[in-house]
């Protein structure tokens, strides 16, 4: 009877809520607070899929959705991004029916890392993916090996893990949890790079703590790794990008499928092939997958092009206290050939909640900007002082560099001010200031 | 010449805390000083009575262990840079590794506080104060309490933020100061975000008490965390 209820309830609300656009955590919260236990109580498709990890999860959710839904099959995610278990609840219940069969060929979750470990207590994902585990958010994530622990809680031995080869960290999952398999780079599928990182989170093995030894080096932690120690290295992948060209924007999957990019950073690529993954898993046909992700423009808004009087410009998200997800909007600035003029905004650290801390500042790498054809930067909102202080530690030219609290105001300068294509930089609780005063195109 | 040893660079370096080298060694070039600055970590030949300044940032708590270990090798080294008064600032957990426990394990014994692991998170924007530096601020994220006497503790907290993600409740003790030694709690580039403890550093090294000092953004960037903080208390 208290499901019964539960679903009603959260049926009604979600109907009330999507009336006033609201959203979608508030159904599922009531749903359980009328029973507990409703997610156990459900009877769920042959697969449910569940994607975590520090960054990427809204693309790869979006792209395993498409080929999946081109593939033939019916799925229901979380698209409104309410990763917790209320969101979650509200998805499903308002997918099942009366009887609490959830009505799909797939349930798609994107899960929060930290939370994840509440959902999975009442239902476990048959396929659960881990892109890769950053220094991200760490105001409210602590660290990398802090979210390593609290993501194992979440991961019961039915669940296929689908995991990152070339993540250290993630990759570590599998060593206690055997049911495991790994996508990942070949390392001869790029020319030489090496960690041109900031800071370097893969020296020590994760495992026992031993020197790492990396052959290849894509960024940061991410590589083709073993430790001098013990038995942890790249894994055996069972799908591979086996060769790839950012400056074209181009990649290969297994030897044969060719993926043309339309964002053009490797970690655009690995989202690219988890969704591979994923859709060969669930017999999806590689020509229809291929197809599906072959220049699959993100529609999550990551990026925007825009029109600022008659400057172009092309805003770059990236997140606030998450420096890979700078660098790598950073990296595909860096491989402009044309002129380019930065905008960096650091106005509200974040949307969710109240923080002061700038110390990740330290952790991006700037110096990419250090090139001749960046002819100006401009670095703008109210940390802009401490932008301002973290670029006096770089090699980058301060003649280039132009600092504005007011970030109406600078955009009144670039509109004349612009050298070439603008690039913006910044973060979802800050992009509004910036897109509400453009032409998006 | 000044010689600044950053210790365990690639092992307790994990909220950018390399920048509170690069800053200090900056102001002191500014000043017209010869700076030297040598990053050491596990397994490397350290003399640290070569060091003017020995520094040490945060790491995970795995990392925290295998400083600690490594570096209790190393005590009678590590006493005599202290007795010959190199200046010693170890910031976010590895203040640990001065007191005397880390959980059941010795730590160096120079002050008498003990830490203690939780399984749980303390995490939050700070203000504290002391007479020396007056107002700091900066941000806490440990899940390490420390028991110990207030006499010995650095700071006193003004603002300690206390949202629903700091699971943890902190207790009062914060930093830790004796002759050249110094610690606190606090992570990141803390010497770039508080001018006033930046200079306090500069002037100990150089000798220096009056020089010119100006830095408006880093002055600027504690001014608007100083003011955004104050508002929440």
């Amino acid at each position: 009877m208290k499901k019964i209820l539960a679903i009603i309830c959260a049926r009604l609300l979600r109907f009330i809520g999507k009336l006033f656009k609201r959203g979608s955590s508030l159904p599922g919260k009531y749903a359980l607070k009328i029973d507990p236990d409703i997610l156990s109580e459900l009877t769920l498709p042959s697969y449910v899929i569940a994607v975590t990890g520090s960054n990427g999860k809204t693309s790869t959710v979006e792209m395993i959705y498409q080929v999946l839904t081109a593939g033939g099959k019916k799925v229901i995610y979380n698209k409104e991004g309410s990763n917790q278990i209320e969101g979650v609840t509200t998805l499903l219940l308002s997918n099942c029916d009366i009887k609490g069969h959830v009505k799909c060929d797939v349930v798609l979750l994107e899960s929060d890392e930290r939370y994840a470990r509440h959902t999975f207590k009442h239902f476990q994902p048959t396929h659960y993916v881990i892109t890769n585990l950053y220094r991200d958010q760490m105001t409210r994530n602590g660290h990398p090996e802090w979210m390593y622990d609290i993501i194992n809680e979440s991961i019961y031995d039915k669940s296929l893990l689908i995991l990152n080869s070339d993540d250290p960290l993630v990759s570590l999952f599998g060593h206690q949890h055997p049911n495991s398999l790994y996508f990942g780079i070949n390392p001869q599928a790029m020319a030489d790079d090496e960690n041109i990182s900031v800071y370097n989170d893969g020296v020590y093995c994760p495992n026992c703590k031993a020197k790492m030894v990396y052959d290849k080096h894509y960024f940061n932690h991410i590589g083709h790794f073993r430790c001098s120690n013990c038995n942890h290295q790249s894994k055996e992948r069972l799908h591979e990008i086996s060769s790839i060209d950012l400056k074209k924007g181009e990649m290969i999957i297994d030897g044969e499928y060719a993926i043309k990019l339309a964002l053009k950073s490797l970690y655009n690529a690995y989202n690219i092939l988890a969704a591979y993954t994923i859709a060969c898993l669930l017999d999806v046909d590689k020509k229809v997958s291929i197809n599906t992700l072959n220049n699959y423009i993100l529609k999550n808004g990551r990026v925007v092009s825009f029109l600022l009087g008659d400057k172009e410009g092309t805003l770059l998200t990236s997140k606030h206290e998450n420096s890979i997800s700078y660098d790598q909007s950073l990296r595909v600035i860096a491989n402009e050939d044309r002129d380019v003029t930065v905008l960096i905004i650091v106005d509200a650290i974040s949307r969710k909640y109240f923080t002061s801390e700038t110390s990740w500042l330290w952790d991006i790498d700037f110096d990419l900007l250090n090139k001749n054809n960046v002819k100006k930067i401009y670095l703008v909102g109210a940390y802009a002082a401490d932008l301002a202080e973290r670029f006096r530690f770089t090699a980058v030219d301060q003649k280039k560099i132009f600092i504005e609290r007011d970030i109406e105001k600078s955009l009144e300068t670039l509109k004349t001010d612009t050298i070439g294509n603008l690039y913006a930089v910044t973060c979802f609780s800050d992009q509004h200031k910036l897109l509400d005063r453009v032409v998006i195109r | 010449m000044i010689r600044i040893l950053h210790l365990y660079n690639d092992l307790m370096n994990l909220y950018g805390e390399y920048g509170n080298v690069a800053v200090l060694a900056d102001r002191l070039k500014d000043l017209g000083i010869e700076v030297e600055t040598v990053k050491k970590s596990l397994g490397d030949d350290i003399c640290f009575s070569d060091y003017d300044f020995i520094y040490c940032g945060c790491g995970t708590e795995k990392n925290l262990r295998l400083a600690l270990s490594d570096l209790k090798k190393r005590k009678s080294e590590f006493d005599e840079a202290v007795k010959k008064g190199s200046i010693i600032l170890f910031t976010g957990n590895a203040m640990s590794l001065l007191g005397k426990k880390l959980d059941d394990e010795d730590a160096l014994n120079y002050g008498s506080f003990s830490s203690l692991t939780s399984d749980k998170r303390y995490t939050g924007d700070v203000v504290v104060k002391n007479d020396i530096f007056g107002e700091v601020v900066g941000f806490i994220n440990k899940c390490i309490l420390i028991e110990g006497s207030k006499e010995e503790s650095l700071f006193d907290y003004l603002y300690k933020a206390n949202d629903e993600d700091a699971h943890v409740e902190d207790n009062e003790f914060e930093g830790f100061h004796q002759n050249n030694i110094y610690a606190s709690f606090i992570i990141g580039p803390l010497l770039v975000k508080n001018p006033v403890v930046l200079r306090h550093f500069v002037s100990l090294l150089s000798n220096i008490k009056d020089f010119e000092y100006n830095y408006p953004y880093a002055e600027e960037s504690y001014q608007v965390t100083l003011k955004a903080l104050k508002e929440r208390m």
